[in-house]
């Protein structure tokens, strides 16, 4: 065999995926507890059972339901902590968490991919079509949609809420006035408001 | 104001004017309410500026698109980390899966990572055969080799790791035009050195073309994915049509998408492949002179606007030759007709001689010599396609839709367009002729005796055969010229152009096939008395195997060259139908095919055979008359079978043909004159011979399967069959009139009778050689009226014979013939008082139901006949009333008679019922319903009767199924 050719035959497996059930209760009480370094940990252990679960739901050729993200979440979760049910202080904590970590898990997703970098030819694909199909401006894509979330955030938090909770969580306008503890028309009228804002922060002042 | 008492205040401004729908009513209110202040007004604006593009923003269904992204791993993996791997860029992609250029951070090198698509990861026995098969493909270590490092797992997304290699593709160096010879030359030798040491490791590379060899600025020449083809193969077989389109190679950005890359793949397919066998080494030498040719010319050797063209191409045509530089040197030009040579036996045998050649160009050896001109093979080739294409033409074609020449088989129902109150035979009724370019069929016109007809299929119509009414049995002589067929007795022959009958000698007996040798012997077979030998200028028939009690033969084949012949035999404890071969010259017999029937041996290698109603083909050794490795269903269903003879010919270039019929198979109905009719015997089967019990209870019947052929009571009222013969060479069940016992035919054997309730053996009543087929009974049980065949006048006699039942026994006395005739009485049956003989015979030319008194009056008179006017045949009578009814085409007639002074008065035929709709009867006791042998498919069959259908390219389709080189 030639000097320096490894035939590595046995797999590889990328350690992170193999963390214990336990270790994603402890990660998911830290984080409800407040401490964000638990979500960066448990971010990739959804993403990873996420793409099976998403694997799964894709490859079945008839679908009598859209896919909820809620329940993709849950079932996530689900399988990650080994636990038939998992309890939540309430609803709304859980469906908080559910928009945040699908957010998350898109956006690490994009940004793993490379999709900074502009013009990439081939590397452009799914994922700009998907914003191509939610905004007006293929170009847009989903780095900066987070992007300009975070500075939303900043100025009118709440309405940075609504359009994860709606966007990202797939909510119902009256399942995130329940999270938020406001009305359904507060929701709505944030909604409309914060899509205008984003897109003028997004596309910019035609000036 | 506040920033955020502002920003409130642009928020429902802006809010209040998304609530008005029309823009114009907006745009004034914004002004309004910005009450003059410039800057509010600005910033609301610069929001509703994108009140139109926000309706539709962000309402995905998220779940459904992340579902989609989350789930699209191969889509791309640029940038990730895939375990020790960054990945960099995407590089290719192809039917396996994309491939990215990766760095090894753990060995610091490039790779290139072939990710593999998410069917392999789903599957672990399909995954670990991969990397068995990977680690074989690892061990290959050769400088133009580029290296499989291994297997690499990341999150359930499965990737080769392969050696990366930088530069061009070959496919890029020859799209920039032809390569001259001084440097296509090394590049040649490096390939070919890449395949010798991979072929002698017995790795093959199965997909060589230009876009996997890449060429380095130093001149280094890289093979790549080497064996690949294979791991991605499902079951390591996969057809031709899957190889090219999931070849797993790298192919250019450029070509990665749709039709380019299948084709880039199809064009250096070897013809092998094409046709569906699985590569050898070979496969790459034909590849290796495709690529070698493209280099040289700058163009593929074959190409066409589809995967099928491309295929059809590659199978067929010459390579274009005159493309090559006038000045390629000869040895250049015999190595490439020795890698393109189609016939894999034919090719350049190992890569290793390539190279050689390829040396001796490098160093200028080089022995100018004639080069040879435009081959043969070509015009053959020609030549068929044209005889295809006249065929389609000349066809008068129900439906050409799926016609293409070059696709590997071509499909083709056609209605042989016969002129009304013409209908083809139910028997085997349809032969082609060698060359595929002329039918010759069975029909008869206006319920007539089938006579012959002669169609060739440029011409639009067909051509009775004169003279030839009453015709069975045709088959081909070996040029095709001639039709030999079984006719009044006799065997004969008549060109297919018409002409004289020529009467070669006797029919036999019982004739159950014929061939035409090219040595111009014909073998007969007779069911009952063996396989014969006849002249085909005529003469007497030797025997070639003496018949043996209890066996049967049929369907005799002599093979390619004369020195043996195929045939089908049952043996005396009941095996069978097999398939035999006899080999002439040492008269060695053995069995080929176990439960098989109607073989044909064609030239493609194979034996074709049907077995319970399905065709099959098996690879076929014509020297050593062995069969090779598995037999394969070909046609499942089609063509149909009848009495175990399927009824299909195959020309020897390849055209196969049979007759859409029913399916042969049938059911009992009981069928009122009215055309009602309901189910006796639903249950399916090839049936014969029905014949009601005396109390009307139960039917007896012949039930067939195969070549065999035994007598089974069914009783209606338990649904239940009662087998009273086990031989296979029962027919033609009669009833005792007290419904004791039944009296039926025993091949060639004579008579045998048996216990209605199957105690006890089937015993012989009559011993003889001639075939008797029992009749009627009288109503006092006391006289046995029976059809006996007569082997020297060759005609049908009526014969009666008492019998007596006595002890549990029944004896037979002293045969006596009832009515000696010369024209062909048969069914005789006794009326119920037992004083008149109903039958059929034929001194007018076609059958006529005639009635004498029985017994038969001294003075010869007594004789009322014929009762029927057009045609009459299978005469019953009624036991309810003064009837008499029998069959005239597919009618049923009655005849009202009384009888006066003695003599039998009948009164003009009528309808009984206007459509039997089925092939045999018997009468009901109460004289209003007929049991019916009905075919399950009459309906169809009658629509589809003169529909013949044809499989052009028939033994490519085979060798795809059955690959027998």
């Amino acid at each position: 065999m030639a000097p320096g050719r490894r035939i590595s035959l046995g797999k590889h497996t990328n350690e992170v995926a193999t963390a214990s059930p336990g270790t994603v209760t402890e990660l998911l009480r830290a984080w409800s507890d407040g401490d964000d370094r638990a979500l960066e940990r448990l971010v990739p252990l959804v993403e990873a059972e996420l793409r099976r679960l998403a694997r799964g739901y894709m490859r079945r050729e008839r679908r009598e339901h859209t896919l909820q993200v809620t329940a993709l979440v849950n079932e996530a979760f689900l399988r990650l902590t080994g636990a038939r049910q998992l309890r939540w202080q309430d609803r709304a904590h859980f469906l908080g968490i559910t928009a945040r970590l699908m957010r998350r898990v898109l956006v690490d997703h994009a940004r793993a991919r490379g999709y900074e970098k502009r013009g990439g030819g081939l590397q452009k694909m799914t994922l700009d079509e998907l914003v191509a199909a939610v905004a007006p401006d293929p170009a847009l894509n989903l780095l900066d949609l987070d992007r300009a979330l975070e500075t939303l955030a900043t100025v009118d938090p709440r309405k940075s809420q609504v359009i994860e909770l709606r966007f990202f969580g797939g909510l119902s306008v009256d399942e995130t006035a329940v999270v938020l503890q406001v009305s359904a028309d507060t929701v709505k009228r944030d909604w409309r408001l914060a899509k205008l804002w984003l897109l003028r922060e997004l596309e910019g002042d035609p000036k | 104001m506040t920033e955020a008492e502002r920003r409130q205040r642009v928020e429902d401004i802006c809010d209040d004017a998304l609530r008005r729908a029309e823009e114009d009513d907006r745009a004034a209110f914004v002004v309004i309410a910005c009450d003059g202040d410039e800057g509010l007004r600005q910033e609301v604006e610069a929001l509703l500026l994108h009140a139109q593009r926000a309706d539709k923003f962000l309402t995905a269904s998220i779940g459904e698109v992340a579902a989609n992204i989350l789930a699209d791993h191969c889509s791309s993996l640029a940038g990730r980390q895939f375990g020790v791997h960054q990945m960099l860029s995407l590089i290719g992609a192809g039917g396996m899966g994309e491939v990215y250029r990766a760095h090894d951070t753990k060995l610091n090198r490039d790779v290139a990572l072939k990710v593999l698509p998410e069917s392999f990861a789903n599957d672990p026995d399909r995954l670990a055969r991969f990397q068995r098969e990977a680690q074989v493909l690892a061990s290959l270590n050769h400088p133009n080799i580029a290296a499989i490092y291994g297997l690499q797992e990341c999150d359930g997304v499965e990737a080769l790791v392969l050696e990366f290699v930088e530069g061009p593709t070959l496919a890029d160096r020859i799209a920039r035009g032809p390569i001259p010879l001084d440097e296509a030359l090394p590049i040649a030798k490096q390939i070919a050195e890449a395949l010798e040491a991979a072929h002698e490791q017995g790795i093959i590379h199965r997909d060589l073309k230009p876009a996997n060899i890449k060429v380095r600025d130093d001149g280094t020449v890289k093979v790549l994915d080497f064996g690949l083809a294979r791991l991605t193969e499902p079951n390591g077989k996969a057809r031709a049509s899957e190889c090219v389109t999931q070849s797993p190679t790298i192919t250019s950005p450029a070509e990665a998408s749709g039709i380019g890359m299948i084709l880039g793949t199809a064009a250096y397919m070897a013809p092998e492949q094409a046709k569906g066998r699985l590569a050898d080494r070979r496969s790459d030498i034909w590849a290796f002179g495709c690529v070698l040719f493209e280099m040289l010319t700058g163009q593929r050797v074959f190409t066409g606007a589809t995967i099928s063209d491309t295929m059809a191409s590659v199978i067929k045509d010459d390579p274009p030759w005159d493309r090559l530089a006038a000045d390629t040197p000869v040895v250049m030009r015999r190595l490439l007709r020795r890698c393109l040579a189609k016939e894999v036996k034919q090719r350049l045998q190992a890569i290793g001689e390539a190279r050689i050649a390829i040396e001796q160009l490098l160093g200028g050896a080089q022995h100018e010599e004639e080069a040879s001109g435009p081959t043969r093979h070509h015009l053959r080739r020609w030549i068929a396609l044209a005889t295809l294409l006249a065929l389609v033409a000349g066809l008068n074609a129900g439906r050409l839709l799926k016609l293409n020449p070059n696709e590997a088989v071509v499909w083709l129902d056609v209605d042989l367009g016969l002129g009304p109150g013409t209908s083809l035979s139910t028997e085997r009724t349809l032969i082609i002729s060698p060359d595929g370019a002329r039918l010759v069929y069975l029909a008869s016109v206006s319920g007539g005796p089938p006579r012959l007809f002669s169609r060739r299929l440029d011409h639009p119509t067909a051509t009775e055969l004169q003279d030839t009414e009453g015709a069975s049995w045709p088959f081909f002589s070996p040029d095709g010229q001639y039709v030999g067929f079984a006719a009044r007795g006799k065997l004969n022959r008549i060109s297919v152009d018409g002409g004289p009958v020529v009467r070669l000698g006797d029919r036999p007996q019982f004739l159950s096939g014929a061939s035409w040798g090219e040595d111009s012997n014909i073998i007969v077979a007779d069911r009952l008395n063996g396989l014969g030998r006849i002249p085909a200028d005529g003469g007497a028939l030797a025997p070639v195997i003496a018949p043996e009690r209890g066996r049967t033969y049929a369907f005799p084949e002599i093979l390619p060259g004369g020195k043996a012949v195929l045939f089908v035999a049952t043996t005396p404890d009941g095996e069978g139908p097999n398939i035999e071969v006899l080999s002439f010259a040492d008269h060695h017999r053995k069995t080929l095919v176990r439960g098989a029937t109607t073989p044909h041996y064609l030239p493609s290698g194979h034996l074709l055979y049907g077995d319970k109603g399905t065709l099959f083909a098996v690879r076929f050794d014509v020297n050593r008359l062995e069969t090779r490795g598995t037999a394969v269903p070909v046609l499942n269903g089609t063509p149909p079978e009848r009495s175990g003879l399927f009824g299909f010919d195959v020309s020897h270039q390849g055209t196969l043909v049979y007759r859409k019929t029913g399916s042969g198979i049938m059911t009992v109905q009981w069928l009122e004159s009215s055309g009602a009719n309901k189910p006796l015997r639903a249950e399916p089967g090839i049936y014969a011979n029905p014949r009601l019990s005396p109390d009307g209870q139960r039917l007896a019947l012949t039930l067939i399967e195969g070549l065999r052929q035994d007598v089974w009571v069914y009783d209606e009222r338990r649904d239940s069959m009662t087998r009273l013969t086990t031989g296979g060479f029962y027919s033609h069940p009669i009833w005792s009139p007290d419904g004791q016992y039944l009296v039926f035919t025993a091949g060639g054997s004579g008579m045998f009778w048996a216990r209605a309730d199957a105690a006890g053996q089937p015993q012989f009543l009559t011993l003889n050689r001639n075939s008797q087929v029992p009749s009627s009974f009288s109503p006092d049980g006391k006289r046995l009226a029976y059809t006996e065949f007569n082997i020297l006048s060759r005609t049908n006699e009526i014969w009666t014979v008492p019998v007596e039942y006595t002890g549990g026994q029944l004896h037979a006395g002293t045969p006596e013939p009832f009515f000696a005739t010369d024209f062909n009485a048969a069914a005789p049956a006794f009326s119920p008082d037992g004083r008149w003989l109903a039958y059929q015979s034929s001194a007018s030319g076609r059958f006529e139901v005639s009635v004498q008194a029985f017994p038969a009056p001294a003075s010869g008179q007594g004789v009322k006949g014929p009762i029927s006017s057009r045609g009459g045949t299978s005469p019953v009578w009624s036991r309810s009333g003064r009837e008499l009814l029998y069959r005239s085409g597919d009618r049923i007639m009655t005849v009202r008679y009384t009888e006066k002074g003695g003599l039998f008065v009948a009164e003009e035929p009528r309808v009984w019922a206007a459509k039997l709709g089925g092939l045999a009867f018997d009468l009901a006791l109460d004289g209003k319903r007929l049991a019916v042998v009905t075919p399950v498919d009459s309906s169809e069959a009658d629509r589809t009767e003169h529909d013949v259908v044809f499989l052009f390219n028939f033994f490519d389709y085979l060798q795809r199924l059955v690959p027998s080189r």
